[in-house]
């Protein structure tokens, strides 16, 4: 594809940079990208992901837009209360760059659509916000041969990682084995998140789903960012491939999606 | 002295303190320690079993524990230490099973709470849910159990909020089995 001049106008940040260049601008030009929940993770991430030229941004969500997600969902605005999140997501990408196709699939994912779903895309952003999705997206991606980037959030304190287990890396069965059960940890609602929290995390998604998709500089795969925003602090740990994956170890259990997910995950 | 990195959700036990410090020679004496000077941090690490929870991961340094001697790497004078659970950033898991849940809390009374007879009325309030005192210390002042809830998840969850709405300090301790 060639570009037209106004979107050499548009990228012209990004074509200068020699590391982008126009090569690195039309790998996101072809680049789909399917973010899942356009909430507090997905919004900031889509926003740039969009502003960058990803040729394709998927949104994924079944819920609708309430008065106390906006103090961090930032696609959405007072005035879409009450709309479909996919629907009030795709309405300010499309306004931010017409250039990109922004599809929607306003539904809850399960393990009898999700590999449907991923299936049209080269690339996954994880922005959920429960365990179930979280293990649920994990495994599609390691049997779709996806890479998936994986942001979490809680009260004042982010978590960051790149899965690529196709690749020789961990997936997130490798970083936590199992998921806390149900009723351990306390929920966003009892124990609140910083609003802004939720965009540090998920622009350094969107980042690292650059470098990915321009293949350059260091991922973030093998590795955790832990980011505390009361100390403005950011620590980098590894993550070793675990030998005793059930999921991407040499003796898997799990086979296929039909491991003891809930029946449909809320985003 | 080990510094030891404390997560946001256990930092209520910490007294809102991020990073704590202690002496010890190995990852499992940290532990027993930091319960000393944190009553109730252990169980939010460890099992019933005394392991390690499977999604709770401890880096000495930037390395984890548990591709080094686990509960048995040693430490020394300078190392750091930190605590990662693993964070989902939200909403409950919604499970489509009706099944009976028995989770375990501990409630912290304050002060102008303790003659407050806070757990008669939640029976009262939430008829579906069953409470058992596990284990108490209640004293003039301050006081602190451990209660087994009983019943359906989410009624439970409901039951919990109005606990809390009364003013009692409620943190999760560990979930058993789902029967």
């Amino acid at each position: 594809m060639e570009f037209t001049e106004s979107q050499i106008e548009r990228y012209s940040r990004h074509i200068i940079l020699s590391e982008v260049g126009g090569k690195g601008q039309k790998k996101l030009a072809a680049a789909k990208v399917l973010i899942i929940g356009a909430g507090g993770l997905g919004s900031p991430a889509a926003l740039y992901l969009t502003a960058a030229g990803v040729g394709t941004v998927g949104l994924v969500d079944g819920d609708v837009v309430d008065l106390s997600n906006l103090q961090r969902q930032i696609l959405h605005t007072t005035a879409t209360i009450g709309k479909l999140k996919v629907e009030s997501g795709q309405a300010m990408l499309s306004a931010l760059n017409p250039d990109v196709s922004v599809k929607i699939h306003p539904m809850n994912i399960a393990s009898d659509n999700i590999l449907r779903l991923i299936a049209d895309y080269d690339l996954l952003l994880d922005g959920s916000d429960n365990f179930a999705t979280r293990y649920l997206v994990n495994d599609a991606c390691f049997f779709a041969k996806k890479p998936l980037i994986s942001g979490s959030i809680f009260r004042f304190e982010g978590q960051l990682t790149t899965l690529r287990p196709n690749d020789g890396f961990p997936c997130y069965r490798c970083l936590y084995a199992e998921p806390p059960p149900a009723g351990l940890v306390p929920n966003c609602q009892e124990a609140g998140v910083l609003g802004v929290l939720a965009g540090t995390i998920g622009v350094l998604q969107a980042a690292e789903a650059v470098k990915e998709i321009v293949d350059i500089g260091e991922s973030l795969a093998g590795s955790m960012l832990i980011y505390d925003a009361l100390e403005m602090s950011f620590r980098r740990t590894r993550i070793p491939k675990d030998p005793t994956c059930p999921l991407c170890g040499p003796n898997p259990r799990i086979k296929d999606l039909s491991a003891d997910y809930a029946v449909s995950c809320s985003l | 002295m080990i510094k030891v990195r404390i997560p946001t959700p256990l930092r209520p036990l910490t007294g809102g303190k991020g990073e704590v410090e202690t002496q010890a020679s190995d990852i499992q004496s940290m532990i027993e320690s930091l319960n000393g000077q944190f009553p109730g941090l252990k169980d939010r690490i460890c099992d019933g079993g005394g392991e390690i929870r499977r999604f709770v991961n401890i880096y000495l340094n930037e390395e984890d524990i548990r591709f080094m001697n686990g509960k048995t790497t040693a430490l020394k004078d300078g190392d750091e230490v930190s605590i990662v659970p693993a964070i989902a950033g939200g909403s409950p898991v919604k499970s489509h099973k009706a099944s009976v849940a028995h989770l375990r809390f501990h409630l912290r009374f304050p002060e102008d709470k303790i003659k407050e007879p806070v757990l008669c009325k939640i029976n009262r309030e939430f008829p579906s849910v069953d409470t058992n005192i596990r284990r108490a210390d209640v004293r003039e002042k301050t006081g602190w159990m451990d209660v087994e809830f009983s019943g359906d998840a989410g009624d439970i969850e409901k039951a919990i909020e109005g606990v809390r709405k009364r003013g009692i300090i409620v943190d999760p301790i560990e979930l058993n089995v789902v029967e």
